[in-house]
């Protein structure tokens, strides 16, 4: 196994460093504390509005969406962190698992680029190490998951 | 694991019974990776390869694109789905 992930059959394998563990596992605790103060930018880029120019639509579909994109997202940190756990010694996830594994990369690469400040793409290209790095790391992952459960 | 399916409420449900098109919109953002967002299309919506990264593409290069229409309420589980994965969708006619 080259990568950390690896399609076998209708499973995805997973295998991971130690030290990825040890980092990757943070995600789920990084991931609760959005909205936790007031003014956070990673809240308003998880919760984009539906409706831009309709605010009693938006408040419909909100309180629509809410519980239940709490509860989704929540399921897939529980997924994020049994997997993450597991992979030392090598696991393997369902297809379902494994995109929520995908759904848990992408919202922290989302929660940690609001709160680096960015807005734009000139916000990224410019953006320091070791932000950078982070991103760039977690993005990797996406890619080479993305590319297993294609395959 | 699965995603739960959002129950719609009923009073919301009364207020829209026309055949409106709604169009969800996918907007460019600086973080999200191409690769993903042409997943997460091809997953969601059943598109080819092509098709989802043709608009990909256009979402990236024109900054934002249509991927979907339909019923308001097939708008909106399509929107609510695309929320889930993080994309930045809206709704409008």
């Amino acid at each position: 196994m080259t990568g950390p992930f690896r399609r076998r059959g209708d499973r995805i394998e997973i295998r991971l460093a130690e030290h990825e563990i040890q980092f990757l596992s943070q995600l789920p605790r990084l991931l609760e504390t959005v909205g936790a103060v007031s003014g956070d930018p990673a809240a308003d880029r998880l919760d984009v509005p539906a409706y831009l120019d309709d605010p009693e639509a938006e408040e419909e579909y909100r309180r629509w969406i809410r519980g239940e994109l709490d509860e989704a997202r929540a399921a897939d940190r529980s997924a994020f962190v049994e997997l993450v756990e597991a992979a030392q010694t090598g696991t393997s996830a369902s297809e379902p698992e494994a995109e929520a594994f995908l759904r848990v990369l992408a919202e922290a690469r989302l929660v940690l680029a609001a709160r680096m400040g960015i807005e734009v793409e000139d916000d990224y290209e410019g953006l320091a190490e070791p932000d950078a790095a982070v991103l760039d790391y977690l993005g990797a992952l996406q890619t080479l998951l993305i590319r297993e459960l294609s395959a | 694991m699965t995603a739960t399916t959002p129950v719609r409420d009923p009073e919301i449900d009364d207020q829209d019974l026309t055949d409106e098109t709604w169009k969800v919109v996918v907007w460019n953002d600086p973080v999200n990776l191409i690769d993903y967002v042409a997943y997460v299309l091809r997953k969601l919506f059943g598109y080819s390869e092509q098709k989802a990264m043709e608009l990909t593409m256009r979402v990236h290069t024109t900054g934002r694109a249509i991927v979907r229409d339909g019923p308001r309420e097939q708008a909106e589980m399509d929107c609510y789905r695309l929320h889930h994965h993080g994309l930045w969708a809206t709704l409008e006619r």
